[in-house]
This record gives C-alpha cells, structure tokens and sequence, in this order.
C-alpha cells in the first residue's frame, strides 16, 4: 500500500498541520502511547521485518503488529503487552508469529512515547478516503525525538491522494521522504546501516593514489557497519559490508599491476576468507527475507516448516558468530593495516586514474561481450553466476570511480547493469533457496520425520523451481540489452587506444 | 483463511445484517477481514458506505490483479469489501459457462487466500449455481433464520440439498435471527433450541429496533453502539462461530 512519509520539524504544531491539509478533514482525534520495537535478538522476527506497537486506549492494550517491508498490520486487544510470543492470546497475530517464535523475550528496542494525531478526509457518503497522521516521538522523559506526518490512503482509494500531495507542496513546501518513519527512527538512533558519502577524485590524481584512497575508503564502510554486524540489529548492516568487501575485490583487480606483490596476496586471500565466511550467514538472510516478505512462502506453509526455521535458525546464529569471532581476531586488523602502508611497486600508478579506468572498463567489457555471447536459456547456474560476478565487476567500477566519469553516460550504463544483475540476482537468490532446502532435507531423517514436513519441503521445491525457471528465460534478453547499451559501448572505448 | 458465508434460501432474514456486524467484530478481533458483497442489491457494500461499482465485468473472476484491485478499504482497519455489482449476475453466467473441472470461485478464493485471515460471503438467496460453489468452498455455511415453522423446513431443503450434490466439505449452522419476544410462535421454537444442536447455535438476535436503524447510519451496529444489546448478541454469536470454524 502506498504510503507517503514527510519528516517534519518537531516544533510544527497541529494547527499548522491542519492548515496544510485544508478544510475537508474531519476534526482530529489524538491519542498517546508507549510505542516499543521488538527486539532484535529474536532473529527471526527481526528478519521478518516485524514491529509491534503497543497502544492504550479503551482502557485496553492493543497491540499492532507492522511489518516494515509491506506495511502490512495485524491487531490484537491483550490486557497487558506480552513478554514472549507463546504469552499471547489466541489470536491470528499469535498464530501468524508462531512459526517464528524464539525462545527470547520481546525487549524493547526503541521505547519512545507516541503522541499521534489523526485527520479523516471522507467522501460525500462518509466514506473514508484516506488518513492523515502525524506521528510524535518522544523519548520516555519528554524530550523530542522527531515529528513525520503519514499520508495512507485507504484501500482503493489512491486517486484522493494526489490532491493532498499537490496542496501539501504548494501550501507547507512539505515533500515526502523515501523511507518509512521506523527507518527513519531507527537510522537517527545508530540501529540503521550508516551510509557513506561518495567519493570524488579529481582529474590529477594518479592511478595509485585514486586505487588506495577507494579502497580505504571501502574499508571505512566496511568498518561502519562492523558494530551493527556483532549487535545483530539489521540483515542490511550484514549486506552492506559484503558489498564493500565485493567492491574492494573489485579495486584489488584493478591494483594488481601496480601493488607489491605479496601484500596484494595477502589482502586478496584475506577478502577471499571473509567472503566465505559472510557467505552462509547472508543466505541464511535471504531465505528469511524472501521467505516471509516475499512470495516465497505462505503463511501456513510457514507454520508446517517449524523444524526447518529451526535448522535455519541453528545455521544462520552459527554463521554470524563465525563472523564474528573472525573481526575479533587480530589477524583482521593487521590486514587490514596493510590497507594505508602499500607503495606501488617501482614505476607503477603514475598514470593518470582516468586512463587506469578507461583501460579497466575496456578489457572487462571485451571479456563480458565474450562471454555473455552463448548464453541461452539452458546455460547453467554456475556459468550464469560467473558472469554475475564479471558484471558486478563493471559496475563496482563504475561506481567506485563515478566522478571521473560523464555523469549521463554512466548513469545509463549503471541503470542497465543493475537490471540485468537483479535478474541475475533473483536467480542466484532462488539457487540459494534451492541449496538450503536441498541440506535440509539431507538431514530429514526418513523414520522420524513428520510426513507434513517433507510435504511441504516439496511442495516449496516444485516452486522454487517454477521460478527458476521464469527467471531463466528474462536473462539472455537481458543480456542483449546490456551488449547494446550505447553508454556503456561508449564508456568502454576511451580506453581502446592501446 | 477460512471462508464464512451467511447464506439462506429466503431474503429478508438477516444476512447482511450478520454479514456487516461479524465481520466487523472479526477484525477488530485482529483477524484481517474481507466481505464479498455477492448479492446484487449491495446491501453489504451500502452498509459500508461505498459506492463504487466494480469495474472489469466478468473478467475479474478470471484475472487475479482484476480481484485485487476492485477490493475497498471499509473505514475500519483491517476490514475490506469487495462490492457487489458484478459479483452475482456475472458470476451466475460465468459459472454455468463454467467447463468440467474448472473453479472460477474457487480460485478467486485461493488469490484471497494470503491477505486475509477471514472471508465473509454475503450471499444471495435462492439455490443456484452459486450455492452449489459456496458450499465447496465455505468453512462454515451460516443460516440465519426466523423462528418459525416455515424457517425450519427451509433449514431442512438446504441440508438435502447438500447431501444430493454431496457437498458436505462445509459444516453448516444455523442461528435464530429477528426473535421477537412478544410471539409465542417465536418463544417456543426458542426453547427446543437444545433439541436442534448442534446445528442450531445457541446465539440469538433479537428483533430490535436498532437494527432496523442501521440503514440510516450504514456503519456495523458493533462499532457506533458497542454496548447497546443487539452488539451483545452479535458478540455471542461470533464466538460461537470462531468456536465452530
Ligand atoms: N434483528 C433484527 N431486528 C430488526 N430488524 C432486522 C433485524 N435483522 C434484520 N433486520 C431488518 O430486516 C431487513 C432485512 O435484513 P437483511 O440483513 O438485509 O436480510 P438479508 O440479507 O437476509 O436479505 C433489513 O431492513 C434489516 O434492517
Ligand atoms: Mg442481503
């Protein structure tokens, strides 16, 4: 459902709110109340997505239930706000969590005091069209944290929306956010992945030294999200380190002429331990996040795979403590260390950083053109996932170096290989689905284990592979697309001099 | 989900009436709630206020996304409708068009299956190809019905009814609706209710004004009176009905 989020100053009053919205909202009604996040420690509630509101009002506690992604919201009236999921009363809420249920009690994770507002506007027959609300945070003292406005249309009814959107702009200046208000929330108290500012070059700069700054500057990422990684507050803090640690790959391509050859070695082998190391733990993410947000799994297939959300659990808690234990080992620093200390070898990186790009983004792309050229809707996975790398190459490239180059070109060209690479991702993420159930079932014991359960893990398989399959036969015209790209055909031939 | 429909051969005997107030009591329950409006008059979608018809015919009982997008939001949270309009006179045609094995109802139904948690079908009266649909696929067939001689026997012809077309997938229960205390025709069928379990629920509504009112104000009696009596009564009712489903 299409929400719109405007973030504004904690002192904009409700008057002033109303005056925005103009003249057919109904008179406001407000309530106050203690507004909690679920802990993250319960894995799996995190990874859903889920936070749950607790509200009084009626003299009764009602506690909703959000899932972040989708913004869908489930309710249930209790007398107090439960500890743990199985302290819940019957209800679909209840049941919709079981099949997720930790044995961790539901911590706060935020606690703040939400002062909300709320504006009806409603049709002629009083039928309600949508819903404004202004959200006030506080902290439990009083202090203010922040004020967002909510603008929910209701169900079929979107069109009433624009004109409010329209009014809000030209009356208030308000524009609304990307995010959500528990993003937004969770980024202003540090439990939101930190996000780096980009890196500028200019056109002086040498081969060498532009390498080195990128990757240190990949490494700073790398570290920001080191913290959230060990607390377990986010899948993203997790997702966005692998990225960087992909992008420093990446630059250690690049850098290989021009590095001394043992420390390019050692931090090559090193990349390559913590590659495999996030590895398990950001599958297991995965299948949790396609699972339940997505059209992976339905509710009450969920509710029949208790023991394999167990066994993924088991798996995934085993994986990031393996990562963990990893940042706390001296090793990892001292690697790292090497990061500031490398010279270029004698004579190497005195180019100008711009050829250096033009030359690298020359030969991958020769080298993709190559290889995507037999791909068909029968090539395998394996291949298919090579060449995901190769592309993910090219772009981080792309990236890590944007501001020496064209800004319009290389928007087209960036816009073009992330298509193909969401292709290419989802089905590298279904493969990993795959994968798991296959493990899984290994471990079914034939005797001990409930029919249902095998059943289900069937069932799921004959989807995945439904969907294997779709997404297979997008990917060679996908391809095409990318080998037209006249962007990037462009970008690539500056550096065919040579 | 499980599927609810309020269904009776008669008109007039208090389905939407029940339809409106149990579902609304289902979702501030928590359960996320749907009506489909399927009688043409669009009593259900009166009572909610919405006008609008729905666009795409017959082709929404064939395109999911057509499904989706005619569904309304009520004015209370968690509760949708899907409006009448199409849904009889268009179902009726497309399901006696309907081929050997194909279920058009059925697989609306399956579509609806992830978003929501209860489905209430505010059903027409008389039998029809739809009836015959609505008992394959209902949890629970509701009857609604007056006390009265006549009511009972209507009760019976939809039991054989069901058992000639052997559709007994569904359970079905039957309530006393519109009970009007001044009668003693009413009184005495009220008191062999135990002799009619379990297919006669103990729950009953009464014959109250107030009902009637909810015409004017078109919103569910168990939001705008809460604690008024027929409230109460819908709300016995709803347990007996989740205990049942
Ligand atoms: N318990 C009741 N007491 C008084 N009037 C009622 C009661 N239930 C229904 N009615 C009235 O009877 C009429 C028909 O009810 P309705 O629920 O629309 O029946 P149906 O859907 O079976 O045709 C409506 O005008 C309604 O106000
Ligand atoms: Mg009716």
């Amino acid at each position: 459902m299409q929400t719109l989020t405007f973030h504004l100053d904690t002192d904009t009053s409700d008057k002033a709110i109303a005056k925005a919205l103009g003249k057919p909202f109904a008179p406001p009604h407000t309530m106050q109340a203690e507004w909690s996040l679920l802990d993250t420690h319960d894995w799996a509630l995190w990874q859903a997505g889920y936070s749950l509101e607790q509200a009084q009002c009626d003299r009764q506690t009602r506690c909703v239930l959000y899932q972040r992604q989708s913004g869908a919201m489930q309710g249930m009236v209790t007398t107090t706000m439960p500890r743990f999921i199985w302290q819940m009363p019957p209800s679909p809420l209840r049941d919709r969590l079981a099949p997720l249920w930790g044995s961790r009690a539901l911590l706060p994770l935020l606690h703040l005091t939400r002062h909300a507002t709320c504006w009806q506007r409603f049709d002629d027959d009083g039928k309600l069209l949508v819903t404004a609300t202004c959200h006030r945070f506080t902290t439990i003292e009083g202090e203010a944290v922040g004020c967002w406005l909510q603008l929910q249309p209701c169900r079929g009814y979107h069109d009433a929306l624009a004109p409010i959107q329209r009014r809000l702009r030209q009356q208030a200046g308000w524009l609304p956010g990307k995010q959500g208000v528990v993003a937004q929330l969770l980024a202003q108290f540090g439990m939101a992945p930190p996000v780096a500012k980009p890196l500028t070059f200019d056109r002086t700069t040498t081969a060498a030294i532009a390498l080195k700054k990128a990757m240190r500057h990949q490494r700073a990422i790398m570290e920001a999200q080191q913290q959230g990684i060990i607390d377990a507050v986010d899948t993203e803090f997790l997702h966005r380190y692998r990225v960087a640690l992909r992008r420093m790959r990446s630059l250690l391509i690049i850098a290989k002429p021009m590095m001394p050859p043992g420390i390019h070695r050692q931090l090559t082998n090193h990349c390559k331990q913590l590659a495999a190391l996030t590895t398990p733990a950001r599958d297991a993410d995965i299948y949790w996040l396609n699972m339940v947000t997505g059209s992976g799994g339905s509710e009450e297939k969920l509710a029949q795979l208790r023991h394999f959300n167990q066994w993924l659990q088991q798996r995934q808690q085993a994986a990031y403590r393996a990562l963990c234990l990893a940042f706390a080992q001296p090793h990892d620093a001292a690697t790292w260390k090497l990061l500031k200390e490398w010279k270029p070898k004698k004579g190497g990186g005195r180019q100008p950083a711009r050829k250096m790009v033009d030359r690298s983004l020359h030969h991958q792309f020769q080298r993709l053109l190559r290889d995507s050229d037999a791909i068909t809707q029968s090539t395998s996975d394996k291949r298919l996932h090579k060449l995901r790398k190769q592309i993910k190459h090219l772009r981080y490239t792309l990236e890590c170096f944007a501001s020496l180059l064209p800004a319009k070109r290389r928007e087209r060209a960036l816009h073009q290989l992330k298509t193909v690479q969401r292709h290419l991702g989802m089905l590298q993420d279904i493969c990993v689905q795959q994968q798991l159930l296959r493990e899984f079932s290994a471990t079914l014991d034939n005797h001990n284990s409930p029919e249902s359960s095998r059943h289900i893990i069937q069932e799921i398989g004959h989807d995945l592979k439904r969907e294997h399959q779709r997404c297979k036969q997008e990917i060679p015209h996908q391809l095409r697309l990318l080998r037209d790209n006249k962007a990037l055909c462009k970008l690539a031939a500056n550096g065919d001099q040579q | 989900m499980k599927v609810i429909a309020l269904y009776s051969l008669k008109g007039g005997v208090g389905k939407t009436t029940a339809t409106v107030n149990l579902a609304h009591l289902a979702a501030t329950h928590g359960a996320r709630t749907l009506v489909w409006d399927l009688d043409p008059q669009g009593a259900a979608s009166f009572y909610f206020r919405i006008r609008d018809k729905v666009s795409g015919g017959r082709k929404i009982l064939y395109k999911e996304t057509l499904l989706h997008r005619a569904i309304r939001g009520t004015n209370y949270e968690l509760l949708d409708l899907l409006p009448a309009d199409i849904s009889y006179r268009h179902l009726e045609i497309a399901l006696n068009a309907e081929r050997k094995h194909e279920d058009l109802l059925g697989n609306c139904i399956q579509s609806l299956r992830q978003e929501y948690d209860i489905l209430f079908l505010d059903c027409p009266p008389g039998i029809s190809r739809l009836s015959e649909a609505i008992f394959r696929h209902a949890d629970l067939v509701l009857i609604p019905s007056i006390p009265t001689i006549l009511s009972m026997r209507t009760i019976k012809r939809i039991i054989d009814f069901r058992s000639k077309k052997k559709l007994t997938n569904s359970r079905v229960r039957a309530f006393f609706s519109m009970v009007d205390r001044r009668k003693r025709m009413h009184i005495a069928w009220v008191k062999r209710i135990e002799e009619m379990r379990p297919l006669m629920l103990n729950a009953r509504i009464s014959a109250l004004s107030e009902v009637e009112r909810m015409g004017e104000q078109r919103a569910p009696l168990t939001a705008t009176h809460p604690t008024g009596r027929a409230s109460m009564e819908f709300r016995k009712l709803w347990q007996e009905v989740i205990a049942s489903i």
